[in-house]
């Protein structure tokens, strides 16, 4: 037997394997979709409900707080928060242009959709994103904890002390791990380039 | 929301028709666990079904079909991968492991369902794009068709299939030489 043979005889095998057919009825893909839009339109309406109400309680807090460094860890919260609404309603417009392309990724070749997915979640760990992130949580937990630390006395302080603690020993081990994880889809992303590039 | 037309169903009906038994192998080929597979299957089909609203004929139904269920699937293993212990592995390391999984010493006889379930066992363990060009071409995709799905050039694609053939005729040529390892 030869090795074409051989192989032919293996690809037969492969597509008159027994298996159960499978087919979705129209009713069956709406329902699906619509289930799916349902999810998404909840999931979406819960991170603005979340953001507007944390918005309005540390806008509260500014005003109710009797302590300066109170009020100013509660504003910069509550700008910071306001600027994660911003965030979040631009997040649901990447998410509504991914699905367009997911619906014509028949026109895309799988090398190009994979990569434009990788590059996304890349964007999630380093970038723009992560950094605002970053600068919108540390100066208001550092305020909170300092404040504590300066301003009330013992034992409370040691919730300041906590405070300051995590966030100094946090900080760079987020930014570490943010990087490594975004090191690692560059690295798959880097491999895509190179099998586009290469002809054998 | 659901704009969708009686052509886009017809569409549907007939990609299904003439690939809906590659589209199960493929989900298998993709998802170890049979109820994460189903739902994978479910996905492709959901994929399929919503991408004829933008399909214009400019490439072949097949390439269209095989390109959306390949993109379901790869966006599948991106959102499961993290979950999993496992990574995915290359053709070379394939190669350098001896090719596919050793079969059951107890069971000698290379039986159909084992040949099939030894081959999906490797082809799961597989990186995307070695992946895809296997399943392609075991499904009977040429190789510049496979360059049309995949994005990958056909050398590199005639490479990939060669290697491919390698292996796999090595590792099911009658059973009778298979090494003991």
């Amino acid at each position: 037997m030869t090795s074409d043979n051989s192989f032919t005889n293996l690809c037969n095998l492969w597509q008159t394997q027994p298996q159960r057919s499978f087919q979705m009825s129209s009713e069956e893909l709406r329902t699906k979709w619509k289930r799916l839009n349902r999810e998404l339109l909840i999931r979406n309406g819960t991170v603005w409900f979340v953001c507007l109400f944390e918005i309005a309680v540390f806008a509260w807090l500014v005003i109710e707080l009797p302590q300066l460094f109170m009020k100013i860890a509660s504003a910069l919260v509550m700008v910071g928060m306001a600027y994660m609404t911003g965030q979040v309603a631009l997040d649901q417009r990447n998410r509504r242009l991914s699905r367009i392309r997911a619906e014509a990724s028949g026109n895309l070749n799988s090398l190009d959709f994979f990569r434009a997915e990788l590059e996304r979640q890349r964007g999630f760990h380093r970038g723009a994103w992560f950094w605002s992130r970053m600068a919108l949580l540390m100066p208001a937990m550092l305020v909170w904890g300092i404040g504590v630390v300066v301003f009330v006395p013992w034992p409370e302080k040691i919730a300041g002390w906590s405070i300051v603690s995590v966030t100094v020993f946090l900080t760079p081990l987020a930014i570490q791990l943010n990087y490594l994880k975004s090191k690692s889809y560059q690295k798959q992303i880097d491999a895509l380039d190179a099998l586009r590039q290469s002809k054998t | 929301m659901l704009d969708t037309t009686a052509a886009q169903d017809e569409q549907y009906r007939q990609a299904v028709a003439d690939y809906g038994p590659a589209l199960v192998r493929l989900a298998r080929a993709y998802e170890a666990n049979p109820d994460t597979r189903q739902d994978l299957l479910q996905d492709v089909h959901l994929a399929l079904w919503r991408s004829f609203a933008g399909f214009d004929n400019r490439c072949s139904l097949r390439t269209w079909v095989y390109r959306v269920a390949h993109n379901a699937a790869a966006s599948h293993v991106l959102r499961t991968r993290r979950a999993k212990t496992g990574s995915h592995v290359s053709l070379d390391e394939i190669e350098e492991q001896g090719g596919l999984p050793a079969r059951d010493e107890n069971h000698p006889s290379l039986e159909q369902a084992q040949i099939l379930d030894r081959l999906y066992a490797m082809i799961q363990s597989l990186n995307p794009f070695d992946r895809q060009v296997i399943l392609l071409y075991l499904e009977g995709v040429d190789a510049v068709s496979i360059g049309e799905v995949t994005g990958i050039s056909a050398g590199n694609v005639a490479t990939k299939i060669h290697r491919i053939k390698t292996i796999l005729i090595g590792r099911f040529r009658n059973g009778e030489n298979h090494d003991q390892r």
